[in-house]
């Protein structure tokens, strides 16, 4: 079990993850929306370019809110929560409007790895790692 | 100069902000850093932290959303 801090901005919850650069070599500290609404982690593609990801991968459609879109598919090959490092993660690469300031959204693909525990009291989510996933 | 998040939060609030020589709280929060920029443009932010360093960097926005606004994803 570890715990991991989150921030809440507008009552929304912010953790911070790693992902992997590959231009880097190196893992890079995102800041990222957790949103268990999401089936998968989407990340800005502006972010992704910078990691080194490029286009031309699989494509697929999501639904989201206001409607359906086309996005790339992205496997990231290593992602860190806490110290839990992830592999060959699935995201999707999409931009979320300026006014949201956010890059990213924490899916359901990263957090069912975990059973997780939310403390609004004190900032800080438990993590235990699902057998199952481990 | 280092700052703490939570100084750096208070300093550029309703900026995004660019930060080297990060580190990390025992929960895996980044706590501090040096802001080499802040802005209100987020694209010159991210040209930043998208070229390569030497110490840890982050980005993020500081602040809250703007008065009114709610967010659904």
């Amino acid at each position: 079990m570890e715990l991991l801090n989150f921030s809440r901005i507008s009552g929304l919850l912010y953790v911070t993850i790693e992902l992997w650069s590959p231009i880097e070599n190196n893992f890079r500290e995102m800041f990222i929306m957790l949103d268990t609404g999401a089936s998968i982690t989407t990340i800005s593609r502006m972010i992704l370019l910078r990691l080194g990801y490029s286009a031309g991968g699989k494509i697929t459609t999501i639904t989201t809110g206001s409607g359906q879109e086309t996005v790339a598919v992205y496997s990231i090959p290593k992602v860190k929560i806490g110290l839990t490092e992830l592999t060959d993660v699935e995201v999707y690469a999409h931009d979320f409007p300026e006014e949201s300031y956010v890059d990213g959204v924490l899916g359901m693909n990263i957090l069912e790895n975990f059973n997780f525990a939310v403390n609004l009291d004190e900032n800080i989510i438990k993590l235990e790692r699902r057998s199952a996933y481990a | 100069m280092y700052e703490t998040m939570s100084e750096i939060e208070r300093k550029y609030d309703g900026e995004w902000v660019f930060m080297t020589h990060c580190q990390k709280g025992e929960h895996h929060q980044i706590i501090g850093g040096v802001v080499a920029a802040h802005s209100k443009d987020k694209s010159l932010i991210l040209d930043l932290w998208g070229k390569g360093h030497e110490s840890k960097v982050f980005f993020r926005y500081v602040g809250s959303l703007p008065e009114g606004t709610s967010l659904l994803l």
